[in-house]
């Protein structure tokens, strides 16, 4: 990976010490090196807060019991994570979506709080990753 | 994502996207724009129809689920203000159901998220491209459409040419030249990737009838029971959703020449009605009381083998004589000798010069990789693994540590025509199977052969012999709720 990331990397020769095999991180590297490195941490940010909001407003729906809000948050959640390439938010989020849809809301508590914690997840991988300056790029074989 | 080629970039256009998620419109615009469309970005429905009543759109991108209204009932009231509108539906609910409610209630394309933007501009090209429904219209001659030299769907060539001098392209070249002023039926066959629209392009080129329009309908990317319409056209109000007259596929060609890609999945009833417009030249939308008269020159295409779908009863014998007048087969990669390298140095070049790179050569050792591989995606394989390297390398040759992961290292050269192959992953062996559940080697026989179809549906669909509707379900069965979460 050659890209420059622009203010994600601070030293791009010291090797990545972020490992998330729960990201995929060439997914969101190639993705970074298409918006370049201006418009990729813009992104970055907005990721972060789309990702912090769809899971408040899941945990907030879940607790009034708010179907419709269930299935929009996992919506939200299912086409930003499969973006980044968080493959498992993605597929536990595309699960709760089916789910709230056949069943109209029970049992629907377990599987939220796991797709609410892949979430929490994937904000602490991101922050984490910017805290090392980290070129995204995960860990190297 | 990453990033197509800028030759799928057609004409710009002005795009209305309505998304609620600003990151999901950071992506979608960035690609967008630097494919040279304009986009007018909306959050909320009502931002969307304000604009939408302002500015004539060529093209609407419509998220289902918005913060103050569904999409679905949006996208009747745009429609209802301009009937001609083409709106591409972008969801991440992605349910069979739902995709043909979309589709009943007069949506373009459905895209289901996440996509990646080859797919994604491909989608908008073909809307901006056509009539409502999903027939492409190229009205401008097919010669004026400038582009680079790179086949396949990402990068169309101009039509006519070809990158690749080997004798079997140079044959196909001559053949087309001398059957493109005839009014015969040509039928393209080979298997995906090897570039059968762009010889259907070049056909239409090449005729009498390069002014007029050239309409192409992929019969495995629409639900059966739309096609009737979306071949012959219906008049308003002859089904629930038909809100308004559309002319249909066949019309619409009128003058110039339809394009019937995948004709093989095309439902038996339909073909029928095929044949009977073969014959007698006329088209009867649903729900109208007279047929009109047409001239069109028809040229289809399939992937698999036509005399083999005849055989097993999904092709009607008599259609396949009416169609079957000339046929080209378009050779599959790895039979077109040394066109690899002219096809993988003139994509280096045009990648570059798009990426800002500096590439102008493959190292010997690529070279020689590159000449023993199998290509099982063909041409469209090809292109993907180049614009891959541009997009993550830099330097001034492609060297054997820049080649995507994915691309089998030791290669074993092909060995012969056959069926055609799909990329497997190594475990999908006997002995990697053994041991596995029934239900565990099913699914990674599907994803496989999914992967091998660049997640085509319908296209694994037809390999795997399944309905797509039966794929569909398959994978939303994987989708659905496992007891153990943790």
């Amino acid at each position: 990976m050659k890209q420059d990331f622009g203010q994600l990397r601070k030293d791009p020769s010291r090797p990545s010490t972020v490992a998330a095999p729960f990201l995929q991180w060439p997914t969101l590297a190639r993705l970074l090196a298409s918006l370049g490195p201006v418009r990729g941490q813009t992104f970055l940010d907005q990721l972060r807060m789309d990702v912090t909001s769809a899971r408040d407003l899941l945990r907030d729906a879940l607790a009034c019991a708010d179907w419709a809000g269930v299935q929009r948050a996992a919506h939200s959640l299912i086409a930003l994570a499969g973006t980044v390439g968080a493959t498992a938010l993605e597929q536990a989020a595309r699960a709760l979506n089916l789910n709230a849809q056949a069943t109209a809301g029970k049992d629907l508590q377990d599987m939220a709080d796991h797709v609410a914690a892949l979430a929490t997840r994937l904000i602490a991988d991101l922050d984490a990753s910017r805290a090392a300056g980290q070129p995204l790029e995960g860990p190297k074989p | 994502m990453t990033r197509p080629p800028a030759a799928a970039a057609t004409r710009p256009t002005t795009i209305l996207l309505i998304e609620d998620t600003t990151s999901l419109q950071i992506v979608y615009r960035m690609v967008l724009e630097d494919a040279g469309h304009t986009v007018h970005l909306a959050d909320t429905a009502a931002d969307g129809m304000a604009l939408f009543r302002d500015v004539e759109f060529d093209l609407v991108l419509l998220d289902l689920i918005l913060p103050d209204r569904d999409g679905l009932d949006l996208m009747q009231d745009m429609l209802g203000l301009r009937p001609e509108t083409r709106i591409i539906v972008i969801t991440a609910n992605g349910s069979i159901n739902k995709a043909v409610e979309a589709m009943r209630a007069g949506a373009t394309e459905f895209l289901v998220k996440p996509f990646d933007d080859i797919r994604f501009l491909d989608a908008v090209r073909n809307a901006v491209a056509q009539g409502p429904g999903r027939t492409r219209l190229r009205a401008a001659p097919v010669q004026d459409r400038a582009a680079p030299g790179l086949p396949t769907q990402t990068t169309e060539a101009t039509a006519g040419t070809f990158i690749g001098s080997s004798d079997a392209m140079t044959r196909i070249q001559s053949k087309i030249a001398s059957v493109a002023k005839s009014m015969a039926t040509v039928f393209i066959t080979g298997e995906s990737g090897t570039g059968k629209e762009l010889c259907a392009l070049a056909v239409h080129a090449g005729s009498n009838r390069a002014n007029g329009p050239f309409i192409a309908l992929n019969c495995g990317a629409i639900p059966q029971d739309l096609l009737e319409s979306e071949v012959f056209g219906h008049v308003k109000g002859s089904f629930t959703g038909a809100i308004s007259d559309k002319p249909g596929a066949a019309a619409a060609a009128d003058g110039g020449t339809l394009f019937l890609d995948e004709i093989c999945e095309m439902a038996p009833a339909l073909q029928t009605k095929l044949l009977r417009f073969l014959q007698t030249s006329t088209v009867q939308p649903v729900g109208a009381t007279k047929p009109r008269k047409v001239n069109v020159r028809i040229v289809c295409a399939t992937n698999r083998d036509p005399l083999d779908a005849v055989r097993r009863g999904l092709f009607r014998e008599d259609l396949y004589y009416r169609l079957f007048v000339v046929p080209i087969h378009m050779p599959p990669l790895r039979e077109r000798e040394r066109d690899v390298l002219e096809i993988a140095t003139a994509a280096l070049q045009h990648f570059s010069a798009e990426e800002g790179r500096a590439f102008h050569a493959l190292d010997p050792e690529v070279t020689e990789l590159f000449q023993r591989l199998p290509w099982p995606g063909n041409v469209r394989q090809l292109l993907n693994v180049i614009r891959n390297i541009v997009v993550l390398n830099d330097g001034q040759l492609v060297t054997m540590d820049m080649l995507p992961d994915d691309l089998a290292p030791t290669p074993v050269k092909w060995a012969g025509p056959t069926t055609v192959p799909a990329a497997r992953p190594a475990e999908l062996t006997t002995e990697g199977l053994v041991g596995k559940t029934l239900a565990e080697i099913e699914r990674e026989v599907i994803e496989a052969t999914l992967a091998s179809c660049g997640g085509s549906v319908p296209k694994a669909a037809r390999i795997l012999d399944l309905a797509p509707s039966t794929l569909y379900r398959k994978m939303e069965g994987w989708s659905a709720p496992q007891k153990n979460l943790a």
